[in-house]
């Protein structure tokens, strides 16, 4: 928009001489927009970094290296990220085969892998318990064993290889669809076995989408609940999620240690999400 | 005067993308507006449009002040580079769109039915109604676009590069078709492009841009013969330069003799420029001595490049009838301009 | 795609991957579907229809359908107005603008459901105005709701943004020269070329608010009857180990999670031009 609208020459400046954009409704659409991010995101979102601070700085420590608290961020990390590791190259595996090979079934498969999107999270929660308990199909082989899954870290780790699938099948798979099979070609007649032509020629290609999955599938895992309480079994100090302990810190009417808890939560995924990205940048710089 | 433009100017980010143009365009005229990328002929189209405003200046069209109205007011027929057809619509619901948001002031139906089957008359797509833009070549979308654009009975007829986005072939044809339909509506019409050989060949007065100002604004004719600068004269054509002797409208160069178009009363040795057309070569040592480098054959003429003493490349064209049969790469020859402008 | 690819498998090495596939596939995702069938009707099918005699069930669907028609209508809202403002013009701020709007993806529910008791709860910011004058908010339908706004704010907008930005604004830009109005541009111009890419848009939302569990379970209290939404019901009838109630009520969840995907399949391969970049493999 002109600064300062010039009157020579006789000109007065009209209103519709102001308004230089010419499809209409940026005053509303943005008014709108502002108005909903504001009320649902930004203003909550603020009420939950201003309250962690009610006991001090060192109440917010004090809190976050709780023993319980600890150990519950510990389980969560971990399992996390060994669930997004599995699923990296279950991921990849999947995401090639409905790529590159025609086969009876296909589509459904295709259409499947969403599922851990599309079922509430409660659902699978109930489902995984029920199949993994002592008493449930596969939980009951392991039982035989004296392998607990449900009611341990395993369970946890389960759960979130359920829940994190789609992500890294979905990043990748595009990716290697648009990757033209040429090129693999190419490195073929250039004497380059299979295994020499994913490294040096598929994976980097792949690599943006596989790391960007890669934290996807870390940030859903840290904060997953539904999916992981009922075979978690939330066994303090064992396989008690951070989530869940927000929630037990509300009904303890904590409200500066549930806000805590999230604080804590948030910074170890904006930590992953940020490393990730710095690597991600790397490779772009390599023009990959 | 139908459109009087003054004084527009337009900063972006610090840069003038227009500065202080002026002109005027008459009632019925087909004007094109030339120049490189970057020389503000687009943003100049948008601000007619009504799509983009200036900084500072004034634009009239008929009496009325176009910047104080709307786009949808100005009673504008735009014809957009993409097309910008609506590719949800039919080719007649596309044409017939301008009329439908008329509100109060809608024609009938028949009317419009009418308005329909006359236009795609008028841009030989009789029988298209029902298609949509995505089962049309590029050709038929652009008589499309038009179509669409003259269906509102416009006043005034803006085009973005027309020609644009179609292949050699194509362009051509609806270069002559273009004007047809020019001649025949007599609407005020300007369109854009950067390919000087379209707007000499299209347009009654070209405004030449460079650099956000107008470099020239005169008919093909005044551009190609009587370019006012070195700018114009290297935008619409080929050129050679060489240092010559002046003396009043007289250059020489080593015993050739020929006429400075432009002149000034300068006198002394000065760079001219010449058209790769407007010389001759020949084997005596006069002129330009120079040695030759290729020649090519091409319908009609011959192209011979060279190279003179001082390294520079030279380029001249001659009809194939013309053509000395005993010249061959390597030979030193004499360039002979006939004709050259000083700036 | 610029060439197909894709091959039959020809040696043994093809076949144990896609064998392996299959496996994993059946392991993950499959099983647990027929686990939660398998758990339903355990009891046999009269058993099965009692949970939906159960009032509580009842109670519990009624309100997620509520809660999902308050929420739908406001994210359409925000999900074209959002789209229009960022795809549409130019203004300081417009990245910042689109991480907080995908924020919410990378938010645990449970936090999503945390802000609002920090906000309106017995001891959050507006906790005692809201108690002096006697407004429920948390454990009540309004908690439920701005939960299940906050976790669904995105879906919407997400699949808008890039596909009207890959439409670009020529269309639009045209028919306001040619006198359109405002309404008449958005209605008759822009809504036809984004309808699928809507619609896809709000059956994840709608899959998304019916299914919410972390957010609302944080929010509502578990009051039956009252505040209990489906997935909340489940967990209550699972905790009393009334397995029957909790899977019958869960298959209503696992044929929305059906319907949402088979929906979802038809429109990326009848209109996959039609939504964004994304979805079209």
């Amino acid at each position: 928009m002109p600064a300062e609208i010039s009157s020579q020459d006789g000109f007065i400046a009209p209103k519709a001489f102001r308004r230089t954009r010419v499809i209409p409704g940026f005053t509303m659409s943005l008014g709108i927009t502002i108005f909903f991010v504001s009320v649902i995101v930004i203003i909550p979102l603020l009420a939950l970094l201003m309250r962690p601070w009610e006991n001090g700085f060192s109440g917010f420590i004090d809190t976050l290296f709780d023993k319980r608290v600890f150990a519950a961020l510990k389980i969560s990390f971990l399992c996390s990220l060994l669930a997004a590791l599995v699923n990296l190259f279950v991921g990849v595996l999947i995401a090639w085969v409905l790529v590159r090979y025609d086969f009876p079934g296909k589509k459904l498969v295709d259409a499947f892998i969403d599922m851990p999107f599309a079922l509430p999270t409660a659902v699978s929660g109930i489902a995984l318990s029920a199949i993994y308990a002592p008493n449930g199909w596969i939980g009951g082989f392991f039982d035989d064993f004296g392998i607990k899954i449900a009611y341990s870290p395993i369970g946890i780790f389960i759960a979130l290889v359920f829940i994190g699938l789609p992500f890294i099948v979905r990043s990748v798979q595009p990716v290697l669809s648009e990757l033209e099979a040429e090129v693999e070609e190419a490195a073929e007649t250039l004497g380059a076995s299979p295994l020499q032509t994913f490294n040096h020629v598929i994976l980097p290609a792949i690599m943006p989408a596989l790391l960007s999955g890669f934290s996807l599938a870390f940030a859903r895992g840290m904060g997953e609940y539904g999916s992981v309480i009922f075979i978690a079994g939330n066994i303090p100090y064992v396989s008690e999620i951070a989530p869940l302990l927000i929630v037990v810190k509300l009904e303890e009417y904590d409200y500066a240690g549930a806000a805590s808890v999230g604080i804590g939560m948030l910074m170890i995924s904006f930590a992953i999400l940020f490393a990730l990205n710095l690597t991600q940048r790397y490779f772009a710089k390599k023009g990959l | 005067m139908a459109l009087t433009i003054n004084n527009l100017s337009k900063q972006f980010a610090g840069f003038a993308a227009l500065n202080d143009i002026s002109f005027s365009v008459k009632e019925g005229e087909f004007i094109a507006l030339l120049g490189p990328s970057g020389s503000g002929k687009t943003t100049l189209l948008r601000m007619l449009a009504g799509l983009d405003y200036p900084d500072k200046g004034t634009i009239d069209f008929k009496g009325q002040n176009y910047l104080s109205l709307p786009v949808k007011e100005r009673k504008i027929g735009m014809v957009f580079q993409s097309y910008a057809l609506f590719r949800h619509m039919t080719v007649a619901k596309n044409i017939a769109f301008g009329l439908e948001m008329r509100g109060k002031n809608k024609p009938k139906r028949e009317e419009i039915n009418e308005t329909i089957t006359r236009l795609l008359k008028l841009v030989q797509l009789e029988g298209f109604e029902k298609r949509y833009p995505a089962q049309l070549s590029g050709g038929q979308r652009q008589r499309v676009a038009l179509a669409r654009a003259l269906a509102i009975n416009p006043s005034l007829l803006l085009l973005d590069e027309p020609f644009g986005a179609l292949d050699a072939m194509v362009r051509k044809e609806l270069r002559r078709w273009l004007r047809h339909i020019h001649d025949e509506t007599g609407l005020t019409t300007i369109f854009v492009t950067h390919d000087q050989e379209e707007a000499l060949d299209l347009a009654d007065r070209i405004v030449l841009l460079e650099g956000g100002k107008i470099a020239q604004y005169d008919t093909a004719d005044k551009i190609i013969n009587h370019p006012k600068s070195e700018f114009v004269f290297d935008f619409v054509g080929s050129g050679n330069a060489a240092d010559a002797d002046i003396k009043g409208e007289i250059a020489s160069i080593n015993g050739c003799e020929f006429p400075v178009v432009n002149l000034t009363n300068f006198s002394g040795r000065q760079k001219v420029k010449f058209r790769n057309y407007d010389a001759l070569i020949s084997n005596e040592e006069k002129g330009i001595k120079a040695q030759l480098t290729g020649i090519f054959a091409s319908t009609g003429f011959l192209r011979f490049e060279a190279i003179d003493n001082g390294g520079h490349h030279l380029e001249i064209i001659i009809p194939e009838r013309n053509f000395d049969h005993s010249l061959k790469v390597g030979d030193r020859v004499g360039i002979l301009p006939q004709k050259a402008y000083l700036f | 795609m610029r060439r197909k690819s894709a091959k039959s498998p020809q040696n043994i090495a093809d076949y144990t991957l896609i064998l392996f596939a299959f496996f994993w596939m059946a392991l993950i995702i499959f099983l647990p579907l027929a686990s939660v069938l398998f758990n339903a009707f355990k009891g046999g099918v009269s058993k099965y229809l009692e949970t939906f005699a159960d009032p509580d069930a009842m109670d519990a669907l009624k309100l997620t359908l509520l809660v999902t028609a308050i929420v739908l209508p406001l994210n359409i809202v925000f999900g074209i107005a959002s789209a229009w403002a960022i795809t549409r013009f130019e203004f300081v701020g417009k990245t910042i603008l689109l991480s907080i709007i995908d924020l919410p993806f990378s938010l645990s529910p449970v936090i999503s459901g945390l802000v609002w008791v920090l906000m309106f709860g017995a001891q959050g910011w507006f906790g005692e105005f809201l108690q002096a004058h006697d407004i429920d908010v948390i454990y009540a339908l309004p908690g439920i709701v701005l939960a299940t706004l906050l976790v669904t704010l995105p879906f919407v907008a997400r699949e808008l943004i890039p596909l009207m930005d890959d439409n670009g604004t020529d269309e639009e830009v045209a028919a306001v020269t040619l006198g359109a109005s405002g309404w008449d541009v958005f209605f008759r111009i822009t809504l036809p070329n984004i309808k699928w890419a809507l619609l896809y848009g709000v059956l994840l939302c709608m899959a998304r608010a019916m299914g919410e569990f972390g957010a609302v379970s944080v929010v509502s209290g578990h009051i039956r009857g009252l505040t209990n939404t489906l997935p909340l019901h489940i967990e209550v009838a699972y905790n009393e180990y009334n397995t029957i109630g909790a899977f019958g009520a869960a298959t209503i969840l696992v044929g929305l999670a059906f319907v949402t995907l088979a929906i979802k399949t038809i429109l990326e391969w009848r209109y996959a031009d039609e939504l964004s970049a994304q979805h079209r493999h």
